[in-house]
């Protein structure tokens, strides 16, 4: 047994020894030479000789094309049309249509229109809302073919057939007529055609629906064709489709109120209308209310019924009080909802809710002034009282607008108030125009904001220090006077704040050979004269150098993309002594002899190491001649805040420059938000027409604490010192201020100043201060009260009568007029002032059926399309036209070009798991501009890449572009590593003709040649093993 | 128990300069006697002359045994390297009368190795129109390899020989993690030179599973005090399941990889974390035979193969051995991306001599034998030029002691050795290793015969 232990022990204790032992190992470091070439690789292929060529694919479709097109392009008339298979409507719920179906049928009751939706990607209306296309141009006819139609979709193009069967159709014209409703509307990208839709359609047997769009504008008109989504556009929910609207019965529901108090003698008071009021008005909220007061004015029940009246709303200052331990007998009368179906209603459950008892005190604060009881009485006083309450100054509440006792909003500039009494009659400030106001926060002009479309004086953009070049100190503050220090070319800018990113003006920007943009030339101007020098490149001047995206001789050097040197002795050839970008001398390959060994895919560069001259593929710096980036350029300045053409803090806004966003000033207004050329003779100084002037305060007598000169530019005694001096403006000033005697808002004493509330300093008037809890009494009400339209006499409810008000239901009977009435007793242990109370109930919860109009927006019933739709035109290219090994690719006329790369079905089949960089594997391609065929100046394409029925999308949206080197997705070249993942998959043959066309996605009617002369495709390879 | 020790025979691993070739550092299936005896196979200080290693010997035991053995590892000059694991463990037990069955789970190949390149390959300016003048650095991480679980055979053929048949089945799995980093080459025009600048990087793991088996036929000869041994090993055919991803990110999902800025490669450790993804390729490499042809190609097949001679005066004896290993590759393990690096598993000579002292104890209930052993090999490893290197060795000075306890029946064994590999790589690579032996024996077997 101890053998055993022994055993155990040792083998434990080996075992944890040995975990305990830490594992741990280094990488360990090795040549790159002898890991089997572990890296990436490129290998270029390029087409083989002769095989490259652009054909016209006359058996294929453009049908499957997500774009339709009506207009002239090409010097040919294109028509769109649309097939709109009638079987699937026929069978739909849009053919059942029954006027007298209910909700259980799920019928369409009414068809009231079927509207086609085209979706343009023409702008067929400005932001004017003016047609941009000459509408009588524009032909749409629709109606049933009486011979089918073939599938559009899948056509042939230049398939003729349905040309010459829609020559045989009478189809409908559909345009707007001058006396009758519009059946043609457009929007910005839409255009709506309303449908001659007859009931009897669906009855018909006629399938196909055909509409056919035509447009045929003047050579003048701008816009020569539209150009619509097709039923194959993605996203789907932007193809053609139908809006169809009609009628349906559907279930509505809603809570009810079950009854209303009758109008005449609603409520009853021991018999009598006095003393009592109540709202019969069900539109507003506190409908069903009742109160119990005594005395009111006589009018009160009206004005009951006429707004929403809260108990803090009601004056009791003149009602009398009602007494305790009197039984007040109320009797209401009410009547049932009409639309409420009596069958279906079992009970009324009733409530007594909202009560408030107001006991009997007319002044509960006791601050009344009376001159025998209380002459220490602060309310109702007519005095203005204030009083130091723990050194606070407690005050009656008083309306700190100024002597034009008028808030800013309705001030009328001449110190007066655009309505009559803001204090006691404020709707008819509230009811007036925007228009009419002279205040505007929200105004541009004047403002001292530099807000978009104001000028910004280069004279004002002096930084933040204030200061413009010449008179800066050095050590960032400004003198008075001009620094004498101060030089152009040596210290232009004494103290170091001026923007400046490129100070050598050495940086390349594709200006032109005259090296000056546009906005320099002479003459400029941007809508006139864009291009005063005519270098400009563009369609017709494929020689302009400025935007060609190359640099030209005359542009400048920094940037530009390639080496450069200045041939001072003019033998155009490099000298090392002539001033030059900086290179490193290490030969065509880019890479330095002594680490040549480790570069296993370098051409060799022969002698073009250290041979004192710049060859193609050797590093240089692209700083221009001075050999400084922007960054080391002297008086580099990217933070700079003096002439940077935006308004730092501590800058100057002229005020002549603060015009407001129209850029233009009042005297130049003319009233309609435009600016005039010249001054406006009719324009008052002060005035401002185009009403976009900051006023914020249109009376000016705003308190601004600017001293006693009231002037916040001269700065004086009392300025800034938180407190209102004598002088300084009244509006808001915190003080209560008048001339003369002082004056109650509520008096009609005429008086000078501002006025205030006679309340006391409590600042709270009687009718408030008896809202308070010490004034309101305790009350008991019955829970529900059930009324199963059985009489309820001498109902018996449980009371808690330790509360000082009991309101009690004593019976529910039904009349012979079909109203109920219900007998309520109030008792008080105390006199009060009022009581009130709601008559509340459960309401009705009631379905109902309605008739409910409806619009469907469809493309596809039952999962099919609804229309199949091509642009019809004729086949009018000239295949003579394309110049031998032309590389040509035209969706419209359906032109596209094959390649097939040399040697690359060798490499594929040598390397066949390799992985494709997908990032760095592209096919070359230029433009060839100058190709009279090429027709690629704006817009976007996308290439695509096939082989039999292998399809790839080459990713990569292609821009139009000055640069010959074609560039998709913004990076060179055009993406093709699914192209050659597909030929390792083996799916696409290399050792086969691969054909590109262009994506019907885009613009049909491009027309993109690619160079295959001095600048062949080329595919570049990136992969690793 | 079975998962248990595999599990630890697969999770503790080291790194080696022999990780570089095949599968990794190949595991020689010793003991710690035969580590203390110069890296003996065949032959044991035992009293009845058996090695927990050497297949034919197993018979001349009648106890039921277990055998755990341990290794240990540091390196004592070169890249910092240190590491424990389990090495071997052997279930053996008689089934009659000179004739014993044992089954076992050994390491057969290891590698948990990190490469980084130091120079890179470069990309000229001239090659390519659309990539800055480029340097390719890769870095590697090798983990995993082959273990053995086998079951053996041995019996004694009359009283001077005995053979033993060993089937081991080869399995395992290993992962290769290499990252392609680019780098745009920036140059400098002050000194006309250039830094390096990352833009890229490519991911590829490359996940080998493998299987296949191999045969071995030991032979012993006794002559009183001189004892004869020769071993053979035939391998099999190996396939190998082969996968290949690429770009594998801690974030799937491009854009929430962009929305977060992660764009961290995932770290792969086991295949487990691989099942979520598609490979960019995979392939199953079948060897060119199957069992059948195997028959016929034994002796063609024949990988490793060991001769040795014994001289035993009872307490204390010599030996030599010469082993020659790795004689063959299988045409799976030459398919590109299986072997690390693609680098062949090298062919290796060794030569080793050990001798050893035995001291008794009569006492009772205390251990009876303690031998103290010693001795050393050298090993001639030929690469053929693979790493930049012919030929290079590994040569070693090995020690031991064992004390026996138990009525002999139990042992515990100690075996170490201090030796130096000179690949040019790791630049005279000093190293120690050790191997713990627990060798527990108990009469199972023969008590239920009794009953």
């Amino acid at each position: 047994m101890n053998r055993n232990k022994a055993i155990n022990s040792i083998f434990l204790i080996s075992i944890l020894a040995l975990f305990i032992y830490s594992c741990e190992s280094e990488p360990v470091v090795i040549d790159s030479s002898i890991t089997d070439n572990n890296t990436f690789f490129i290998s270029q292929f390029f087409p083989m000789n002769g095989e490259s060529a652009s054909t016209q694919y006359l058996d294929s479709s453009v049908g499957e094309s997500q774009r339709l097109y009506s207009g002239l392009s090409d010097e040919i008339s294109k028509t769109t049309l649309l097939k709109l298979d009638f079987d699937l409507l026929r069978e739909s719920k849009y053919c059942l249509i029954d006027p007298n179906a209910g909700i259980a049928d799920t019928i369409i009751n009414e068809l009231d229109s079927i509207r086609l939706v085209l979706r343009s990607f023409t702008k067929l209306l400005d932001d004017n809302e003016e047609l941009l296309l000459d509408e009588s141009a524009l032909t749409i006819r629709a109606g049933f073919s009486t011979s089918p139609l073939p599938g559009l979709d899948t056509l042939i193009i230049f398939d003729s057939s349905v040309s010459e069967l829609l020559a045989s159709e009478d189809l409908s014209l559909i345009s707007n007529q001058d006396e009758l409703p519009r059946v043609i509307n457009f929007d910005q990208y839409l255009i709506y055609i309303h449908l001659p839709f007859e009931e009897d359609w669906c009855d018909d047997n006629s399938a196909d629906y055909i509409i056919r769009v035509d447009y045929n504008p003047d050579e003048g008109q701008e816009l020569q064709y539209i150009e619509f989504t097709s039923s194959q556009y993605t996203p789907d929910t932007f193809r053609p489709s139908l809006d169809i609207s009609y009628q349906e019965r559907i279930e509505s529901s809603a809570w009810l109120d079950i009854f209303s108090i009758s109008s005449e003698q609603g409520v009853l008071l021991d018999g009598e209308v006095d003393d009592v009021y109540y709202v019969y008005n069900d539109t507003l909220t506190t409908k069903s209310s009742i109160l119990l007061a005594k005395d009111m004015d006589a009018n009160f029940n009206e004005l009951f019924n006429s707004e929403e009246f809260s108990i803090q709303d009601i004056d009791f200052y003149n009602s009398s009080s009602l007494s305790a331990n009197q039984l007040y007998e109320l009797e209401i009368k009410i009547n049932i909802n009409p639309e409420i179906i009596l069958d279906s209603l079992t009970a009324i459950q009733f409530t007594l809710d909202n009560v408030v008892a107001i006991g009997n005190m007319s002044d509960p604060s006791g601050d009344n002034y009376d001159e025998i009881n209380n002459t220490d009485g602060t309310e109702s006083n007519f005095e203005f009282d204030q009083e130091d309450v723990d050194e606070v100054l407690i005050s009656e509440p008083y309306e700190d607008l100024g002597f034009d006792r008028c808030p800013d909003k309705y001030e009328d500039g001449s110190g007066g108030c655009l309505c009559e009494d803001y204090i006691n009659s404020i709707d008819e400030c509230i009811s007036l125009e925007a228009s009419e106001l002279k205040y505007n926060s929200t105004g541009k002009e004047g403002n001292g904001v530099l807000d978009s479309g104001e000028n910004f004086s280069p004279s004002d953009d002096c930084g933040e220090d204030g200061c413009c070049d010449n008179q800066e100190d050095g050590e960032g503050g400004c003198l008075d006077s001009i620094n004498e220090d101060y030089n152009e070319e040596d210290n232009p800018d004494p103290n170091n704040d001026n923007y400046n990113l490129d100070p050598s003006d050495d940086n390349w920007g594709d200006c032109g050979s005259d090296g000056k943009c546009n906005e320099f030339e002479a003459e400029y101007d941007p809508i006139d004269n864009p291009d005063p020098s005519g270098d400009d490149w563009s369609a017709e001047n494929l020689s302009g150098t400025e935007g060609n995206s190359m640099w030209d001789s005359g542009e400048r050097l920094e940037n530009n993309g390639q080496w450069d040197y200045i041939d001072s002795n003019g033998d155009n050839v490099f000298d090392s002594d002539e001033p030059h970008e900086r290179f490193n001398d290490w030969g065509t390959d880019g890479v330095p002899e002594a680490d040549e060994s480790n570069c296993i895919i370098c051409i060799d560069d022969l002698d073009t190491e250290s041979n004192n001259l710049y060859d193609m593929g050797e590093p240089f710096e692209d700083t221009g001649i001075d050999r400084n980036i922007d960054e080391d350029e002297e008086f580099h300045n990217s933070l700079g805040t003096e002439n940077n053409n935006v308004r730092d803090v501590g800058e100057n806004f002229s005020v002549s420059d603060d015009c407001g966003e129209d850029g233009c000033c009042n005297n130049k207004e003319d009233g309609t938000g435009e600016c005039l050329d010249s001054i406006n003779e009719s324009y008052v100084d002060g005035d401002d027409p185009n009403g976009d002037d900051y006023n914020i305060d249109p009376n000016n007598d705003n308190w601004n604490d600017c001293g006693i000169n009231g002037d916040c530019e001269v700065e004086d005694e009392g300025q800034g010192d938180q407190m209102w001096n004598n002088g300084e403006n009244y509006e808001n000033n915190g003080n209560y201020d008048f001339e003369g005697s002082n004056c109650a808002c509520d008096s009609s004493v005429d008086c000078i100043g501002e006025c205030f509330y006679d309340w006391g300093v409590d600042q709270l008037s009687d009718k408030l201060e008896i809202m308070s809890s010490d004034t309101l009494l305790s009350y008991s009400t019955p829970g529900i009260v059930s009324y199963e339209f059985i009489d309820m006499d001498n109902i018996e409810n449980s009371l808690n009568e330790e509360n000082n008000v009991l309101i009690d239901i004593i019976s529910i009977t039904s009349n012979s007029d079909n109203s109920i009435s219900i007998r309520i007793n109030i008792t008080s242990d105390q006199d009060f002032r009022a009581v009130k109370f709601r008559l509340g109930h459960m309401p009705y919860y009631q379905t109902e059926e309605k008739i409910s109009e409806r619009t469907d927006y469809i493309y596809k019933l039952n999962d099919t399309m609804l229309f199949e739709d091509i642009s019809l035109y004729e086949n009018a290219f000239n295949l003579e036209s394309l110049t031998e090994g032309a590389l040509v690719v035209d969706y419209a006329n359906s032109i596209g070009f094959k390649i097939r790369f040399n040697e690359l079905d060798d490499f594929i089949s040598q390397n066949p798991n390799i992985y494709i960089d997908n990032n760095r594997t592209k096919l070359l391609l230029n433009f060839n501009h100058a190709d009279p065929l090429f027709n690629f100046f704006d817009g976007s394409v996308e290439l695509i890449a096939s082989q039999g029925d292998h399809v790839i999308n080459l990713s990569g949206v292609i821009f139009a572009s000055a640069n010959p080197e074609v560039s998709a997705g913004g990076n060179r070249g055009v993406p093709f590593n699914a192209v050659i993942q597909s030929m390792i998959d083996g799916d696409i043959d290399p050792a086969l003709d691969v054909t590109f066309k262009l994506n019907g996605y885009y613009n049909n009617l491009h027309r993109l040649v690619f160079d295959n002369q001095s600048n062949p495709p080329k595919l570049e390879l990136m992969y690793s093993k | 128990m079975i998962k248990f020790i595999y599990f630890l025979l697969i999770s503790i691993s080291f790194t080696s300069s022999l990780e570089i070739y095949g599968t990794g550092n190949r595991y020689d299936f010793i003991s710690a006697m035969g580590l203390g005896l110069g890296g003996s196979y065949h032959f044991s200080d035992d009293s009845n002359n058996i090695n927990p290693t050497s297949i034919s010997t197993y018979w001349r035991s009648n106890l039921t045994r277990v055998s755990l053995s341990t290794l240990f590892l540091s390196n004592i000059s070169g890249p910092s390297n240190k590491g424990v694991n389990l090495s071997m463990f052997l279930f053996s037990f008689p089934i009659s009368k000179n004739k014993n069955l044992t089954f076992g789970l050994t390491p057969y190949t290891r590698a948990d190795i990190k490469i980084q390149e130091s120079s890179g390959n470069i990309i000229g300016q001239s090659s390519s129109d659309l990539l800055p003048t480029s340097n390719s650095i890769g870095a590697y991480y090798v983990y995993g390899g082959l273990s053995n679980m086998f079951s053996a055979f041995s019996m004694k053929l009359n009283n001077q020989n005995s053979m033993g048949i060993k089937v081991n089945y080869l399995f395992g799995s290993q992962l290769h993690l290499n990252k392609s980093t680019l780098f745009e080459l920036k140059p400098t025009f002050e000194d006309s030179s250039y830094y390096q600048d990352e833009y890229d990087s490519t991911y590829q793991v490359v996940f080998n599973n493998f299987s296949g088996y191999s045969i071995q036929w030991d032979w012993a000869l006794e002559l009183k005090k001189h004892k004869f041994a020769f071993s053979a090993t035939s391998i099999g055919p190996i396939d190998v399941k082969h996968k290949v991803y690429y770009d594998l990110y801690e974030i799937p999902d491009p854009i929430e990889r962009f929305i977060y800025s992660n764009y961290n490669f995932l770290h792969v450790e086991s295949a487990d974390d691989l099942i979520q993804y598609s490979p960019h390729h995979s392939i199953d490499i079948k060897d060119e035979i199957d069992f059948k042809t195997f028959l016929s190609n034994i002796f063609s097949r024949i990988n490793d193969f060991s001769l040795g001679y014994h001289y035993s005066l009872g307490s204390n004896g010599f030996l030599i051995e010469h082993h020659r290993k790795n004689l063959f590759t299988s045409s799976a393990m030459k398919e590109d991306g299986v072997s690390i690096l693609n680098n062949s598993q090298p062919v290796t000579y060794s030569y080793h001599i050990g001798a050893y002292q035995k001291y008794s104890n009569s006492k009772i209930n205390s251990w009876e034998s303690i031998t103290i052993r010693g001795g050393g090999y050298y090993k001639s490893i030929l690469s053929n030029g693979v790493l930049g290197e012919d030929q290079f060795s590994d040569i070693a000075l090995t020690v031991g002691v064992g004390i026996k306890f138990n009525n002999n029946k139990s042992l515990v064994d100690l075996g170490i050795k201090l030796g130096k590999v000179n690949h040019s790589l790791f630049k005279d690579e000093y190293y120690c290793k050790g191997i713990l032996t627990l060798d527990i024996g108990e009469r199972w077997f023969e008590r239920l015969r009794r009953k």
